[in-house]
């Protein structure tokens, strides 16, 4: 079986547990992205709830990696209880792993509570761990009794097949909530799978603050352990992940009756949809004047900077390679800013009955992720390319190209854009050229080294640089970085004098 | 931020606080990295990967390839060696690597699988080569990896041919690309033609890469590694970074070795620039002599900041023994020294040092930044050096912070520049005198406040 063929066979195997985030490939020797369970789990989900005092039980190297990589700049409700500081682990050694680490982990846990006094201890097992066999679960359990405080036990080992992500919450939604009790506003909200970023978590308690909503607790996000305890109280879940989770808000719905709404908070119209989305559930017609007067009062904060900018990245060319999910946000801000994309990729989804089309893009046409069924066919070839982009683009370069087949050029009236597939490398290359890119977003580079090394390209995580693209100031903060990355100086010096053609 | 630390010592047997290093596979893909054309290949989970891929990207600012045999359950119930022949053939076909270097990890190593037996019967492509080191994550450190990973490819490759280079071999240690090149050129202006292993410089963000199975240009050739085997010395320099390596090249083809302490500083540099100077028996070139003087100078003019002035010294073994050398010879006080990387040299070597300078010092290891917090809570210092994880402990104690070692994820430029050699010793008492006036003119009263 050729490696196109296996990557194809897995893919289809994968989209039978409907978990999109595992189309990414996942075959040995195949450079991949993927993380692990642990690191889902303990960075992903635990890592952000203040107020859990997590330790790491195997060798020190995992505790190490996952000490204070994300970027939270959360406030903790509770100083005494902030561990997001530390890094604990139960450091394996060689002798724990030929006679077992469980007397290691109990004095672990021990001395944990002895110095630092935590209400909630998480354990999580790296991947020695399940193959030595410790049971952790009844260590937790003892423990739990001997110092009257909770401890969760997490099975993460990095092996596991299950999304981290998704250990986690199961364990939050089974031991954590439900266990308490506070007073919440008229209308409660939870959310969940707001990814690590602390600024777009204030900007939504801005917005939700402003309409009257009340954010009960926060799960992947900036959250604590103290409002998890009573999420059930909210009534509900505003779900936001970009991986496929649906299954979680689904427990809990039949857990505790809560109901949910998908939640995008990135790109005008996502955030305008999801607000109204929101009104309506809860059917107050005074929520819904209140978002719709807010919606205008944000549409009128921006407009200024909204007109600047897309007259400045006015027929600028972007072009994105799809191959991650943050693709779809950075299309949204994008279409904000009037701009239309160029995406390469190397997946096509055929859908019974449809022609064609890129396996993202469909996504996003369709809002949700296309159900899986029996005719429905991924095809991942790693040699060739798709490439879609705005008619008005290929007007100007068709006469340019030359590429060696007749590839099968397809218009989408609907979106103005023209799709043509299965391209080399080279002829991609070539047409990324005649192109005439402005800007490259992440991926690109790797892929396409030639054509995007001496250009501009703009990673997603601008967060390091103070900013953050969701809420409806992401459009002009996007626009920003991107034309700061463009009229960069340095462009200009990039290649040598004595190298310029 | 790390205000939960108590006050009163505390004696732990198990649970590890805020560690100072990282596992062997990462030091292992970095030593990987030194190598022309080598894909560092990690037989564990994806996550392995990941996590020190993830580092190693902060700290140079770069992107590189890092391939994983994603082992799952099946591969923790039936070994991994399925996994790994595929992963094998995969980057073969896919991305053309000169050579793969196969790094375990502790899900592997507790597995259990036998990465020589698993590939004895493999058939290489030609003139392609495959190394593979023993790097459980439960021994050792990032340090550790690095020394097995470099001696393994001594094993794997190097040979004696019978025809000496004359060249020495030179294990510039776990260092940036900076201090390696500034090791080379000074080798080069001593007249000491050499091979250096692993070398990074021209490996981390190389441009004008046009596919996907091209390699950087940086790196040692696999056909000097061979050639290594004929070199008349080996200078170690960092007895944990590479005497594996120096040991394994002594016993298999008979090349004499010289373990040195990293050359960082003044007595370290002369030092090493003395060995060269005996092999290529040249006189010391003007430009070292002129940047001698220039060290000298600087330090008898500034002595009066750094007289007496209290420093905690964390991170990599080799360079804590190092700079707290470095730092007592220009009349410092090296207080604490603490290193995660477990070894008894460490605590003896600093013992020594503390002797001879007559420093009532602490040094530790393994040990991690609690315990250091502890100790500097109870006594406090003037300055704090280390790698990026001390941050949040010279925010929590108040304290000037330099700085220097791995990773140093929160900083830009630092790895392109040496601190090695008298350059490097340069830029090493730059930042240490300019962390202190900073902190002395941010603390001092207004009218104190001078140009001069």
């Amino acid at each position: 079986m050729s490696l196109t063929e296996r990557i194809h066979t897995q893919n289809k195997f994968l989209t039978g547990e409907r978990d999109l985030s595992t189309l990414m490939m996942d075959i040995p020797g195949v450079l991949c992205k993927h993380g692990c369970c642990y690191m889902a789990c303990r960075g992903l989900v635990l890592s952000p709830i203040s107020g859990i005092l997590i330790i790491t039980h195997g060798p020190a190297g995992c505790s190490y990696y996952s000490w204070g990589g994300n970027r939270l700049h959360h406030r903790p409700a509770n100083a005494r209880h902030d561990y997001y500081s530390y890094s604990f682990s139960t450091n394996m050694e060689e002798s724990d792993i030929i006679f077992g680490g469980e007397k290691k982990l109990q004095q672990a846990i021990k001395e944990a509570v002895e110095i630092f006094h935590p209400p909630v201890i998480a354990i999580c097992s790296t991947c020695p761990v399940g193959l030595i066999g410790d049971d952790v679960q009844a260590i937790a359990e003892a423990a739990e009794k001997e110092h009257g405080i909770k401890v969760l036990s997490f099975s993460c080992e990095g092996f596991k097949s299950i999304p981290g992500y998704r250990l986690a919450n199961l364990g939050i939604i089974e031991n954590v909530i439900g266990t308490g009790q506070k007073n919440v506003g008229k209308y409660p909200v939870n959310i969940i799978g707001e990814f690590y970023n602390g600024r777009r978590a204030k900007e939504i308690a801005r917005i939700f603050q402003q309409i009257g909503y009340d954010i009960v607790a926060v799960l992947m996000g900036d959250g604590s352990y103290d409002d998890l305890q009573s999420a059930q109280q909210a009534k509900l879940n505003l779900f936001s992940s970009d991986k496929v989770v649906a299954d979680l808000v689904d427990v809990m719905q039949d857990k505790f009756g809560t109901r949910w709404l998908r939640f995008n908070f990135i790109g005008m119209d996502n955030i305008i949809n999801s607000l109204k989305n929101m009104a309506g559930f809860f059917g107050n017609p005074e929520l819904l004047s209140k978002t719709e007067d807010l919606i205008a009062k944000e549409l009128e904060r921006v407009k200024d900077s909204m007109d600047n900018y897309k007259l400045k990245l006015k027929d600028k060319v972007a072009v994105i390679f799809e191959d991650e999910f943050v693709t779809r946000h950075y299309k949204a801000l994008l279409a904000d800013l009037e701009v239309s994309p160029v995406t390469v990729g190397n997946e096509l989804l055929c859908l019974p009955g449809q022609n064609e089309i890129g396996f993202l893009s469909a996504i996003e046409s369709g809002g949700n992720a296309p159900a899986t069924q029996d005719d429905t066919r991924y095809d991942t070839d790693l040699e060739h390319y798709h490439i879609n982009f705005p008619v008005s683009l290929y007007e100007k370069i068709k006469t340019k190209i030359k590429l060696a087949h007749d590839h099968a050029v397809r218009s989408n009236p609907a979106l103005g854009s023209i799709l043509i597939s299965n391209l080399s490398q080279s002829e991609t290359e070539q047409l990324l050229i005649a192109l005439q890119p402005d800007i490259y977003f992440p991926g690109i580079k790797e892929k396409f080294a030639g054509v995007g090394a001496a250009s501009p390209s703009c990673f997603f995580n601008a967060d390091e640089y103070r900013f953050d693209y969701g809420g409806f100031q992401g459009a002009v903060h996007l626009a920003r970085d991107l034309l700061m990355t463009m009229n960069m100086a340095v462009w200009q010096n990039d290649v040598a004098p004595w190298r310029r053609i | 931020m790390l205000d939960l630390t108590p006050r009163e010592p505390i004696t732990r047997q198990a649970l590890r606080i805020n560690p100072l290093a990282g596992c062997q596979p990462l030091g292992a893909i970095y030593a990987s990295l030194g190598i022309h054309g080598c894909m560092p290949h990690s037989h564990g989970s994806s996550g392995c990967s990941r996590y020190q891929k993830t580092l190693l990207q902060r700290h140079f600012r770069r992107s590189f390839k890092v391939t994983t045999s994603v082992l799952k359950e099946s591969a923790a119930i039936f070994g991994g060696d399925a996994n790994l022949k595929t992963a094998v053939k995969n980057i073969f076909d896919l991305y053309n690597p000169e050579i793969i270097a196969v790094h375990t990890t502790c899900l592997s190593e507790t597995i259990g699988d036998d990465i020589k037996a698993c590939l004895c019967d493999f058939p290489l492509p030609e003139g392609k080569y495959l190394i593979h080191a023993n790097t459980p994550s439960y021994t050792g450190s990032h340090i550790t990896g690095f020394a097995n990973l470099t001696a393994s490819a001594i094993q794997y490759l190097a040979v004696d041919s019978g025809s000496p280079n004359d060249k020495v071999c030179i294990l510039p240690g776990f260092v940036n690309p900076g201090d390696m090149k500034e090791i080379k050129r000074i080798s080069g202006l001593m007249g000491v033609h050499y091979i250096m292993l692993p070398d990074t410089c021209g490996v981390f963000g190389q441009r004008g890469l046009e596919k996907i199975n091209e390699y950087p240009a940086g790196g040692t050739r696999v056909a000097d590694i061979i050639d290594l085997g004929n070199c008349m010395k080996t200078f170690a320099l960092g007895k944990y970074a590479s005497e594996a390596a120096a040991v394994q090249l002594r016993d298999q083809c008979g090349v004499p070795l010289e373990l040195m302490d990293l050359p960082i500083g003044i007595e370290a540099t002369d030092r090493f620039i003395m060995a060269l100077k005996q092999i290529s028996r040249q006189d010391v070139s003007y430009d070292l002599e002129e940047e001698r003087e220039q060290v000298i100078d600087i330090i008898l003019d500034a002595h009066p900041y750094f007289y007496h002035k209290k420093i905690a010294l964390f991170g990599d073994p080799d360079l804590i023994i190092a700079l707290a050398e470095f730092t007592a010879g220009i009349g410092m006080i090296p207080q604490y020294a603490v290193s995660g990387t477990p070894g008894a040299y460490f605590e003896d070597r600093m013992r020594e040092i503390f002797r001879k300078y007559k420093i009532d010092g602490r040094a530790k290891s393994p040990a991690d930044l609690f315990d250091l917090q502890q100790w500097l809570k109870n006594d406090p210092v003037d300055l704090l050096m280390g790698d990026t994880h001390g941050k949040l402990l010279a925010r929590a104690e108040d304290l000037p912070f330099v700085r220097i070692g791995f990773p140093v994820m929160d900083r830009h430029v630092h790895s392109y520049l040496p601190v090695v050699g008298y350059r490097g010793a340069i830029r090493v008492l730059d930042m240490i005198l300019n962390a202190l006036m900073d902190r002395l003119e941010r603390d001092c009263p207004e009218n104190d406040l001078v140009f001069i």
